[in-house]
């Protein structure tokens, strides 16, 4: 179900409404539990493609069952092999063709992120850290979850239970309109901003890849154009999507947790990573990074050693993280590429800090001068790094960056760091001046503006779709 | 085990994992306070409270530690 259509409208108001009509939990969790069924029903046209999704969720489930029995690791490592195992196989991941695959066609939107969901209840369920027996509703309810199912953002199942139909919803006017205005600004992200953004790149990639070559200078300018417009369009693509579930969660009585936190404002590339889809990079951080490290300094103790085993970690973390995002070579080369950013990042702080101390140091990393230059070189590096979603075949990938160049590369890479460095700076300089009259901030607030400003948003996106003639896709649901 | 004896003896760990002789804290003290208390240092700091505690942490407990109390209060619970 597209979220730009009449008919994904039409089910979250049949939704939103059923779950309001009684106060009771067994029937709002009926309601949820009945929601996601639809939701996933309506990316099938066939009964037979939901069975290898089901038959995941019923090995995760059997998985967790077996925990709870025996709080083990070994039951927990041969519960891990086998999802795992199960999840490579359903991907088709290339590398792993010769295992062959299913002969007919099937849905296989949802299970990465189910695949999170379902080891994260397994790690918990071991440790004591998930006492709570799981029914096999809930356990629908939870790794289904129709506001999460595409695409996350990837909910802690203790969180999740803490509402899951029997949080007490407060739907009074202020909820409401701040629930429609989040809404109303994902669609905004959504149809606008990330529509124009794909737009422009759909038009202009293709000059990258074509034989006939433009001249280096002009070359870089395209690729320096094209690599920033699909970054702007995955980041508004999908914080639109994130803001609109969260918004339509806190009206199904669900806090979902947020995906982003302001990632073009990060200072350094491990910074950035705190604040770009978060709940992902949290989860990685909680279940790979920190075991791995750990097991790393329990065999290698020497303190001396830490950030050489940090970087150790961040390529395994990254590279997994990486594999993850795709099936072909060019996703292994994005991990990698996203793990050297965060290794010379740490490499960078440890050095920095042993030349000049931690007191200088830190005061250098406050100096205006530093701030932007760092604020550029993280998100060109993001930005040309993003390459690896865009170009995924291999040939083509190698293609391009033959083309280019070490020259062009680099180029291309100043070129980015240094106008967004400048448009940081020129935007927070205009900012930091601006000042709303006191006469503008009094009716800021009031009803009329309000609602005024919320019409104002609904009109342009009724404007723009209706100029680009295309309802966006989400980005992310390839992933 | 009495909270003031967890504070002392968690002092001496975080003075020796972060090599600053005269660093003192509190239950409020976060990893923003303490200079090189990063997501790499914060393992090897777990690591020396299991060690110096007689205690283990789950993946949770390790991530989700908000500043010094909350550490303190868990020793304290576990120990």
């Amino acid at each position: 179900m597209s979220l730009t259509s009449p008919l994904f409208f039409a089910f979250l108001a049949a939704a939103v409404i059923a779950f309001h009509i009684s106060e009771s939990v067994v029937y709002r969790r009926f309601v949820l539990g009945a929601a996601n069924a639809v939701f996933i029903a309506s990316y099938l046209s066939d009964v037979t493609q939901v069975l290898p999704l089901a038959a995941f969720l019923a090995l995760g489930y059997v998985c967790i069952s077996a925990l709870h029995l025996r709080q083990s690791t070994l039951v927990l490592a041969v519960g891990v092999v086998a999802i795992l195992c199960c999840y490579v196989f359903l991907k088709r991941f290339s590398f792993f063709e010769v295992f062959g695959q299913l002969s007919f066609p099937y849905l296989t939107v949802g299970l990465s992120y189910i695949l999170f969901r379902i080891l994260h209840i397994m790690v918990d369920v071991r440790s004591g850290d998930l006492a709570e027996r799981i029914g096999p509703l809930a356990f629908f309810r939870f790794t289904c979850n129709f506001l999460c199912f595409v695409s996350g953002p990837i909910q802690r199942y203790q969180d999740f239970s803490t509402m899951d139909g029997k949080a007490a919803v407060q739907l009074d006017q202020s909820v409401v309109y701040a629930a429609f205005s989040r809404i109303a600004t994902g669609y905004v992200k959504f149809v606008i901003i990330a529509a124009t953004a794909d737009y422009a790149f759909t038009f202009l990639s293709p000059h990258l890849l074509q034989p006939t070559g433009l001249p280096l200078l002009k070359l870089c300018a395209v690729y320096a154009t094209v690599a920033s417009l699909y970054t702007v369009y995955l980041y508004f693509n999908f914080s639109g999507y994130m803001d609109i579930v969260i918004g339509i969660g806190t009206l199904l009585g669900q806090q979902l947790p947020e995906n982003f936190d302001k990632p073009f404002s990060a200072r350094s590339f491990l910074e950035f990573w705190q604040r770009w889809h978060m709940t992902l990079s949290q989860w990685f951080k909680l279940y790979l990074f920190n075991p791995l490290v750990m097991l790393l300094m329990t065999w290698l103790p020497s303190p001396a050693l830490t950030s050489y085993l940090g970087v150790l970690a961040f390529f395994i973390t990254f590279g997994v993280m990486g594999v993850w995002h795709g099936t072909t070579a060019v996703f292994v080369i994005y991990g990698l590429l996203m793990g050297a950013g965060a290794s010379i990042n740490k490499l960078w702080q440890v050095a920095c800090t042993e030349r000049l101390g931690k007191k200088r140091y830190r005061a250098l990393t406050q100096s205006t001068a530093y701030i932007y230059v760092a604020r550029g070189l993280t998100i060109a590096y993001f930005v040309l790094a993003l390459t690896c979603l865009w170009v995924p075949e291999l040939p083509q990938f190698t293609y391009l960056l033959a083309r280019l160049g070490v020259a062009g590369v680099v180029g291309t890479f100043v070129v980015v760091a240094a106008a967004f460095s400048m448009a940081a700076l020129s935007l927070d300089l205009i900012q930091a001046r601006l000042r709303i009259p006191i006469t503008l901030s009094a009716i800021q607030g009031s009803e009329i503006t309000k609602n005024l400003h919320l019409a104002g948003k609904m009109m342009a996106i009724v404007a723009v779709a209706t100029l680009l003639h295309k309802a966006p896709d989400f980005v992310y649901k390839a992933f | 085990m009495e909270k003031a004896e967890v504070y002392s003896k968690l002092t001496a760990v975080f003075q020796d994992v972060f090599d600053e002789d005269d660093l003192a804290i509190t239950p409020h003290t976060t990893a923003d306070d303490v200079d090189g208390w990063d997501s790499l240092s914060h393992i090897r700091l777990v690591l020396a409270v299991s060690k110096a505690f007689g205690v283990k942490f789950s993946a949770t407990e390790i991530g989700g530690l908000k500043n010094v109390g909350e550490f303190a209060d868990l020793i304290e619970k576990k120990a």
